[in-house]
């Protein structure tokens, strides 16, 4: 149950420290390209760039990237496309906003089904394209933040390190992932689908005339895109059950080597941090607080999920309960006991609800605490049917939005928590605060406290909305604080550019032809997708503003009062500010949604 | 959907929320 958990963190805290020096090498320009690579780098190089410079060339890029994307999806159903065998015609409007947002901004929050809704054009040309460059973004904005500290004229230039982080990065990282998990079994076609005839005759039932109806397995390159699925935290499956599904993720070891795969750039960049810094002590106590919150996180999950049954399916005496339904004609609804409730089920394995057991007990709740951490998003179990209390750590995650995060915005909203508690700490004792030798002034806390604020604000305002319309309450699959969790969970994962989701949430529209689409699709497309972009791109454009203002400072000479920042009393400073800023902003809607299903009185929830 | 409708709706808010951003950014360089 454990070996699992404290194998990745170990193997990926050991490879993180000589890829830091790898990464630093590259960032800061130091490799020698080879001719035919330098050629393009030279081109894409528009010149040293200023903060402004470089935010601006950040956001139009992105700007770019959603054209190009709404683009891809639009045509789609274009007979004139190669690659459509399944003949996919095109996604719903507001679906193709939200996806296209979703893939731009990193999150990979997905209303709609890769197998089902896309065609392998889409899957190549959106998906991975996106993936790419998406994780490449934040990658680069952390980079020109290192820089700002530095206090260098210029934080570089942004279309270089886009250039230096996907091809000197992600795609040799990708290339060789790709070749291992095609070995382990995982589909790499350009061909849509197998049709096959079903070992048991009829399992697809029959048609009309009586012939067995053959089943249509999808496939396609899926072994291309899974590489930068986790890599880039992007967590986009090919499939809809994403990484439980056994040709996304075939084997133990695929599945090892993706949970690796989502942790090593966050763990990276970290160490990269403090090697760009010259200050590699401050970085590893950084990481050593983002380790004891993500083996927090992990233990949580793994011991109220895994070592704990499920309730649901735990005798109840016999009740009948009744919840509140604005839709129903007399303002009541009945809800039943799950028909098994009160059978001799045996638990002790804990709760499998939604677990795919052929990667072990534990894999799931391991790999649901890591993809929240570090936002990846990609899922290989049902998050929905996790115990509740087991369910407030992907959350937590996902609020905290700083245990590794994902590729250099992980650290971004670290610093944000840093510059807080720096500040707090200076207000105790009476001094300036200062970092990294640069008086803190109150334009850089104000930027620190608006990017702050953007989270909890794009999640808890969204939350309350719609836990308080139809738009909300149709759309949930089950009664009470767990409805309440579904849509807590959707915003959080927007907000987070997470992209997990508790499914159960009527959300997906999917093909614009769908005869039966879920009712409240269109709201919860329009209003993730908006929460998705702004909580993207606020909380990098406020940084590198903060940044570049510190970094242009003079430097403060280090005295007897100045507040080391890489000693045990720094990292409790760190940890102190993150869990009590975290918790007061979070800890009352936790309490109205996995806390209270915890506490019952519902069947589902103890 | 209505696809004349909606495409162009869809299309011109993701285009006003990036420009937002851009809004967002000239308002950091004001504080």
């Amino acid at each position: 149950m454990w070996s699992l958990p404290i194998s990745i963190l170990l193997v990926t805290t050991i490879l993180a420290f000589p890829l830091s020096r790898y990464a630093a090498w590259i960032m800061q320009g130091k490799y020698r390209a080879p001719k035919f690579l330098h050629w393009f780098e030279a081109k894409l190089n528009s010149g040293p760039q200023n903060w402004k410079q470089y935010a601006v060339s950040l956001l139009v890029f992105n700007t770019m990237l959603f054209v190009y994307g709404f683009a891809v999806l639009w045509l789609q159903g274009w007979s004139k496309l190669p690659l459509n065998g399944l003949h996919r015609g095109m996604l719903e409007p507001t679906t193709i906003f939200n996806s296209v947002i979703s893939f731009m901004t990193n999150t990979n929050l997905q209303h709609y089904s890769g197998d089902q809704h896309l065609s392998n054009f889409g899957q190549i040309f959106f998906c991975i394209a996106n993936q790419f460059l998406s994780a490449a973004v934040g990658f680069c904005a952390l980079s020109a933040i290192i820089r700002a500290f530095r206090g260098d004229p210029h934080v570089g230039n942004f279309f270089v390190d886009m250039w230096r982080v996907v091809v000197y990065m992600f795609v040799p990282a990708a290339l060789i992932l790709a070749l291992i998990f095609v070995q382990q079994g995982m589909p790499m076609t350009f061909k849509a689908a197998h049709v096959v005839s079903t070992l048991e005759p009829g399992a697809m039932a029959s048609a009309t005339s009586g012939a067995q109806t053959q089943q249509t397995i999808v496939v396609g390159p899926v072994a291309a895109m899974i590489p930068i699925k986790m890599l880039g935290t992007n967590g986009g499956g090919f499939y809809g059950m994403n990484a439980a599904h056994p040709m996304e993720n075939p084997t133990v070891l695929t599945n090892w080597l993706t949970t690796f795969a989502m942790m090593i750039f966050p763990f990276t960049l970290v160490l990269m941090y403090g090697r760009m810094l010259g200050r590699l002590r401050h970085a590893v106590v950084i990481f050593s607080v983002m380790m004891l919150l993500m083996i927090g996180t992990i233990v949580w999950t793994i011991c109220f999920d895994t070592m704990k049954p499920n309730p649901g399916l735990t005798a109840h005496t016999a009740a009948a309960y009744q919840v509140s339904d604005a839709t129903s004609s007399t303002g009541k609804r009945d809800v039943p006991f799950p028909a098994v409730a009160g059978l001799p089920v045996d638990q002790h394995l804990g709760n499998l609800e939604g677990k795919e057991m052929r990667f072990g007990t534990s894999a799931g709740a391991t790999f649901a605490a890591v993809t929240v951490d570090v936002t990846c998003g990609a899922v290989n179990c049902e998050h929905d049917a996790l115990n509740p209390v087991a369910a407030v750590s992907p959350m937590i995650g996902m609020w905290l939005n700083c245990v590794y995060g994902g590729k250099g915005v992980g650290m971004i909203n670290l610093l944000l928590f840093l510059i807080l508690g720096i500040f707090i700490a200076g207000q105790m004792v009476g001094r300036t605060p200062e970092y990294l030798g640069k008086k803190i002034g109150s334009r850089e806390v104000k930027l620190a406290l608006i990017a702050l604020l953007v989270h909890p604000i794009m999640i808890l305002m969204p939350t309350g909305l719609f836990a308080a319309t139809n738009w909300g309450l149709k759309a949930t699959s089950n009664p009470g604080p767990h409805g309440f969790s579904q849509m807590l969970y959707q915003f959080s994962s927007a907000s987070a550019n997470n992209g997990s989701a508790f499914d159960g949430l009527g959300v997906t529209y999917g093909l614009n032809n769908n005869p039966s689409p879920s009712p409240e699709a269109v709201p919860w497309d329009i209003a993730t997708g908006l929460v998705m972009l702004f909580s993207r791109y606020l909380p990098i454009i406020a940084p590198l503003a903060m940044a570049g203002y510190l970094g242009a400072k003079k430097s403060a000479p280090f005295g007897l009062g100045t507040l080391r920042d890489d000693t045990f009393t720094f990292g409790v400073l760190l940890l102190g500010t993150i869990l009590i800023v975290g918790a007061l902003l979070f800890l009352p809607v936790a309490a109205l949604g996995p806390v209270a299903e915890h506490f019952g009185p519902f069947p589902f929830g103890g | 959907m209505n696809l004349e409708i909606w495409l162009p709706l869809t299309f011109g808010l993701g285009l006003v929320s990036m420009g937002l951003c851009f809004l967002f950014f000239y308002a950091c360089q004001k504080i």
